[in-house]
């Protein structure tokens, strides 16, 4: 089959309710981008999914856990098969199958700072489930100038921001008061809130790949599933948030 | 004249008698809890200053992933 601007007729056809919106010239910037999606929990599963569902080419999956009955309610890249299996692997599986133009990298690895450092992407994606984790991709993501895509939920609630080194403070300056590591019994989250906010990071991430629309930049969104209400607290970087991110 | 302080979900009170952000927080049962406190859009940490009429709004940080 006759290939023109390096999609296939294949691509052409799977991509074909989008690209209008997109075009061929979006389509491709989606197919050359690298991501990062970092911790592979009910966040990471609607990211990755969709993000691979829509063709970005190349999806770095990370996490360091492996599949648990408790996660089946939220964590929607895993079935029962899977329980037991290291995230990345039966992730990666799963969306290979979804989308066999995606080359998906699992790594199955706790965040540190040195392993996180020797991946090149072009945007970070923060859907881990833990202060300490965020703020080493934060430090990463920052010292790369990359943008980092932060979302966070628990209960019927999240939010959703990005960083953009140098025009928005890092996640460190806009989350100073992180209070304590607590150890509590696991954390209660309605399945739906995770897809909701992780779609919305995805979205954003898409945004910045291909310079669509406006972003969630130096804007904090507060969802309220209960109300139901989406707000949008809007911040002014200060010159001392910088300071804090060096 | 106190701090009104609005917490995104809870609404909204005037809270007296406080100086800075972490007094605040303690008045409002939000201690040892990830939040983000703005004054004019500006990001506050625990140490900074509060005066009578200031208007804050605090969000509770959502963590889970």
């Amino acid at each position: 089959m006759a290939e023109r601007a390096g999609l296939s007729e294949f691509e052409r056809e799977l991509y074909s309710r989008q690209l209008k919106l997109i075009g061929e010239e979006g389509q491709l910037k989606l197919k050359k981008a690298r991501v990062l999606v970092a911790g592979l929990g009910g966040l990471g599963s609607a990211v990755s999914i969709y993000l691979a569902a829509m063709g970005v080419g190349n999806l770095y999956i990370l996490d360091r856990e492996v599949v648990e009955v408790s996660n089946l309610q939220r964590q929607v890249l895993y079935s029962i098969d899977d329980l037991g299996k290291p995230k990345p692997l039966a992730a990666a599986e799963k969306l290979r199958k979804l989308n066999p133009n995606t080359n998906v990298q699992p790594i199955y690895a706790e965040a540190s700072e040195s392993l996180l450092s020797s991946i090149d992407v072009d945007v970070y994606v923060d859907a881990f489930d833990n202060w300490p984790a965020r703020f080493v991709l934060d430090k990463v993501a920052w010292s790369k100038r990359k943008p980092l895509v932060h979302g966070g939920v628990r209960g019927f609630y999240g939010q959703v921001t990005v960083v953009l080194p140098g025009v928005t403070p890092c996640l460190r300056a806009l989350f100073p008061i992180t209070g304590e590591t607590r150890e509590e019994s696991p954390l209660q989250v309605f399945p739906t809130t995770p897809g909701i906010i992780g779609l919305i990071e995805a979205l954003e991430t898409a945004k910045i790949i291909l310079g669509m629309g406006n972003l969630l930049v130096n804007k904090l969104l507060v969802y309220n599933g209960l109300q139901p209400s989406f707000e949008v607290i809007e911040f002014k970087p200060d010159p001392k948030m910088f300071e804090r991110c060096q | 004249m106190g701090v009104r302080v609005r917490i995104t979900g809870e609404g909204e009170r005037v809270v007296e008698n406080v100086s800075s952000v972490r007094e605040l927080l303690a008045r409002v049962g939000l201690v040892g809890e990830e939040v983000v406190v703005l004054r004019n859009g500006v990001i506050l940490t625990e140490d900074d200053e509060l005066s009578d009429g200031d208007e804050v709004i605090v969000y509770v940080v959502k963590s889970g992933g």
